[in-house]
């Protein structure tokens, strides 16, 4: 049995060693040629060969170029070529990058307004996303930088003490503590939603949840293109989900997508 | 109780005075009837509603039924401190034939000018079923049309009859419809209707169907059940034989379930003939009007105007996706959301479909905009029929000069505020600017974060081991015990606080030992031993003025004096030596900033 301390150490451990995957490997490519590629890609786009346009994007993306514009475009060339799930799941992975890019968001509210599934999800995350209000504008980077500032501020204060120790730079010491706390927190949040329990969207038209890892078991539930889940394990080309209302099946693999990053 | 009662009194005086004269603003007169279809032996209820005034309707006459009034009621509302009065009388007509016939207008005179309600327009049938001879209770299904066309409008009506209490009457199983559309038309109505001399109360349900399968198709039995209430043996109470006793609560009777089924309906569908149907035929089946009108006849070039297409009628309305139109040169046509309005009309489900297109002209001129054609299935007629629009002219302004002209004209005093019409929805475009590719400014790696986090905490840890080091050293060991005199004088001073009961001797004793001490932290010499006069050169030496030294001196040795001579116990004078102490400690502190050089130590 695993004490809670040590289990929440191991915790610790698992997200510092998994936070390297959302610096992906830098450019292998050629810039030249990734322009190129990107100005083909553009000019398919606006030719209306919406495959050929997601395509080129793909490969950029897979050279090295993960960045929130491109993971944007990306989704646009799948909404337009009317496959909403995979448009979600690329607007998504664009606001996982840049969380304040305000076209990724509106195209992304046009998106869910077509998606069919209605789910009653607990407002509990809802009202932590309110009170967080600066969970969802920063991005992991970023969280981590402020909180990276916050600890070294605390430090400097902590050793400015014993040349000014007044009353203000007490309270200062302790403000600047409890900020890097809140922002530690909520970057371990973000991580392990990232990294440990990321979100997965239906990508195919419609789909069967099962009880389990074959085609013979139960359906519980249908979903349909574009919802959202929380992708809890997978195993043998089938992925276990659960939806914001607690209910729990296996899909399969290639029905879903999950928004991590390449 | 007498004030409440002439509270009450005061209200009904000024509801009944002030009502009719508040009322009478905007007199009405309104019709309604319980049902707008019915058999020859059957009666339509009336209700004429009189609002804002207390004159009487003209007498009632209505051509073809024989009229019978059943009295009036008046009802006097306060609502959001608003009064409003309204007066209901209630007729019964009975008809004397079969046909379509308008009831009303009804008219009112009130101030010299006469006001008229509305019409209404019933239909009279033969009687449509007689019951079997005798029979208490039963229940029937009767549909208006057995060959209908495939998606035309019919009625299945289902009837409860009784001329004995039910209870718990529960209509368990209704019919699955199967092969058609079925919607309620209006809700269930009860009535009375009299039949070989018995009288019966009718419960009523309509559905609407529209089959969607060619063929013969089913129409499943209706299943009832209800508890029967019969007397207990058939004995006579007596007084007791009012209706209101035959609640089984009395016990003078009992409840016997029974269940009633209505009868299969067979249903032969018709295909719509293939003879004549039009290409751009979208299955509308019935009856049916279409009207086309411009909010604006006239507009500037990117101005836009509503085109609104209205279709009315009965029949599958509900169904039609929209009304398209053919494109028109120079015309930019955005579709709106269709709307649908919901009418029951002579007992059938039909309705209004509203659609709404903004029209933009990209040139000026007059721009015709066609006829609109639909075509419709007539199932009275069974033939396919066309309706169109009146063709419409838009008359088109330059936009330049339309803009000269609304520069050139006085700006009006208030410009009316319109909501702002969605076209269109889409999404926003690809970025296609070379930044595009630009990754992030800011990127951490694990590593690099984990030496940013561990940066500060290492660094604050040499801090901390330096000055434990440097505090290690006696110089710095003296400078330590300076830098910390004042906070241990003002620990010690904290202590001395004189009061009242405190021993006199003992209190000067302490304050002569703390100031003693603060001295020598301060100068990083012993000072437990030290004498006026030697306090007053070492201060000297330390850099502090003459004047204060003296003053520190003589503080000392009034100290001294006090715990040496025989000095009474005054808390006033404790008092003031604390003063001088506390103040003679913070003059040191300022005056006295380094310590003394080690060699200058004894």
């Amino acid at each position: 049995m695993i004490c809670p301390l040590r289990r929440s150490g191991v915790l610790l451990l698992l997200l510092l060693v998994s936070f390297p995957a959302s610096v992906p490997a830098q450019t292998p490519s050629n810039g030249t040629d990734v322009m190129l590629l990107f100005t083909e890609a553009n000019s398919a786009y606006r030719d209306g060969r919406y495959h050929d346009a997601a395509c080129l994007y793909q490969r950029i993306i897979d050279a090295g170029y993960a960045t929130g514009d491109l993971y944007y475009n990306l989704g646009n060339t799948f909404f337009k070529n009317g496959a909403v799930g995979s448009a979600i799941l690329n607007y998504r992975k664009a606001l996982m990058l840049t969380p304040r890019h305000e076209d990724a968001q509106s195209n992304l509210g046009l998106a869910l307004e077509q998606t069919v599934d209605t789910i009653q999800c607990q407002d509990t995350a809802r009202i932590l996303t309110n009170v967080c209000f600066w969970y969802p504008l920063l991005n992991a980077d970023e969280m981590c930088a402020v909180f990276l500032a916050a600890n070294a501020l605390f430090w400097i204060l902590c050793a400015v003490k014993y040349w000014f120790n007044t009353d203000f730079l007490t309270i200062t010491r302790s403000v600047i503590l409890c900020m890097a706390i809140v922002f530690g927190a909520s970057l371990g949040v973000k991580l392990y939603a990232v990294h440990i329990a990321p979100d997965g969207i239906v990508i195919a038209r419609e789909i069967m949840v099962r009880a389990g890892t074959s085609v013979n078991d139960t359906v519980l539930f249908k979903l349909h293109e574009g919802t959202s889940f929380v992708w809890k394990e997978e195993t043998e080309g089938w992925v276990k989900i659960e939806l914001c209302d607690g209910k729990k099946g296996w899909v399969q693999k290639e029905t879903v997508g999950r928004v991590v990053l390449s | 109780m007498r004030y409440c009662a002439l509270c009450a009194y005061a209200l009904i005086l000024a509801v009944c005075t002030i009502a009719p004269s508040l009322a009478s603003d905007d007199p009405a007169i309104t019709a309604i009837v319980d049902r707008d279809r019915i058999a020859l032996d059957e009666y339509i209820v009336l209700k004429l509603s009189v609002e804002g005034t207390r004159e009487e309707p003209a007498p009632v006459e209505v051509p073809n039924f024989t009229i019978r009034s059943r009295g009036s009621s008046s009802q006097i509302s306060i609502v959001n401190g608003a009064m409003s009065a309204k007066i209901e009388y209630t007729y019964l007509l009975y008809p004397q034939k079969t046909g379509v016939f308008t009831i009303g207008p009804f008219s009112l005179k009130h101030r010299g000018r006469s006001i008229r309600s509305n019409t209404i327009s019933v239909t009279v049938t033969q009687t449509e079923q007689q019951p079997a001879q005798g029979a208490e209770i039963f229940v029937t299904a009767l549909i208006d049309n057995d060959h209908p066309f495939l998606h035309q409008h019919i009625v299945c009506t289902f009837q409860f009859w009784r001329s004995v209490q039910v209870a718990n009457a529960n209509l368990t199983d209704q019919p699955s419809f199967e092969g058609f559309v079925s919607e309620d038309l209006g809700k269930p109505v009860e009535y009375q209707k009299v039949v070989n001399g018995r009288s019966y109360t009718v419960t009523e349900i309509k559905k609407a169907l529209f089959p969607v399968t060619a063929g013969v198709l089913e129409i499943t039995p209706f299943t009832l059940q209800c508890d029967v209430v019969v007397s207990k043996g058939g004995r006579r109470r007596g007084l007791l034989q009012d209706p209101f006793f035959n609640d089984p609560f009395f016990g003078f009777t009992e409840t016997a379930p029974k269940t009633l089924r209505t009868a299969p309906i067979q249903v032969t569908v018709r295909s719509l003939p293939l003879d004549g149907r039009p290409a751009d035929f979208k299955n509308l089946v019935g009856t049916y009007s279409l009207s086309a009108s411009l909010s604006k006849p006239s507009v500037a070039v990117g101005e836009s105007t509503t085109l609104t297409l209205t279709l009315s009628g009965t029949g599958n309305i509900k169904n039609l996706p929209g009304i398209e139109m053919p494109p028109v040169d120079n015309l930019k046509m955005y579709d709106d959301k269709p709307s649908f309005e919901q009418k029951t009309i002579h007992g059938k489900i039909g309705g209004t479909l509203t659609v709404k297109k903004a029209l933009v002209p990209l040139a000026a001129g007059n721009i015709r905009i066609p006829p609109v054609v639909l075509h419709y299935f007539d199932p009275d007629e069974g033939t396919y029929k066309q309706m169109a629009t009146e063709p419409l002219q838009l008359t088109v302004a330059p936009a330049a000069a339309e803009q000269t002209a609304v520069v050139a004209a006085p700006r009006p005093a208030a410009s009316v505020k319109q909501d702002i019409a969605v076209l269109g929805r889409d999404i926003m475009p690809i970025h296609t600017a070379p930044e595009a590719l630009r990754r992030p400014a800011f990127r951490l790696r694990a590593m690099s974060a984990a030496i940013l986090f561990c940066l500060p905490i290492a660094l604050f840890a040499v801090l901390l081991l330096a000055r434990r080091l440097r505090a290690a050293s006696p110089d710095d060991a003296r400078a330590t015990r300076a830098r910390k005199a004042f906070d241990a004088f003002k620990t010690e001073l904290r202590a001395l606080k004189p009061n009242p009961r405190q021993d006199a001797s003992q209190f000067y004793q302490r304050a002569s030992k703390t100031f003693r001490d603060f001295i020598g932290d301060k100068l990083g010499i012993p000072g437990a031993a030290m004498t006026a006069r030697e306090l007053h050169s070492v201060l000297r030496e330390a850099g502090a003025d003459d004047t204060v030294a003296a003053e520190a001196s003589r503080l000392l040795e009034s100290f001294d004096t006090a715990i040496f001579g025989s000095v009474s116990h005054d808390p006033a004078a404790m008092k003031q030596a604390y003063a001088s102490l506390e103040r003679m400690g913070r003059l040191l502190d300022r005056t006295l900033k380094k310590p003394r050089r080690r060699e200058a130590a004894p």
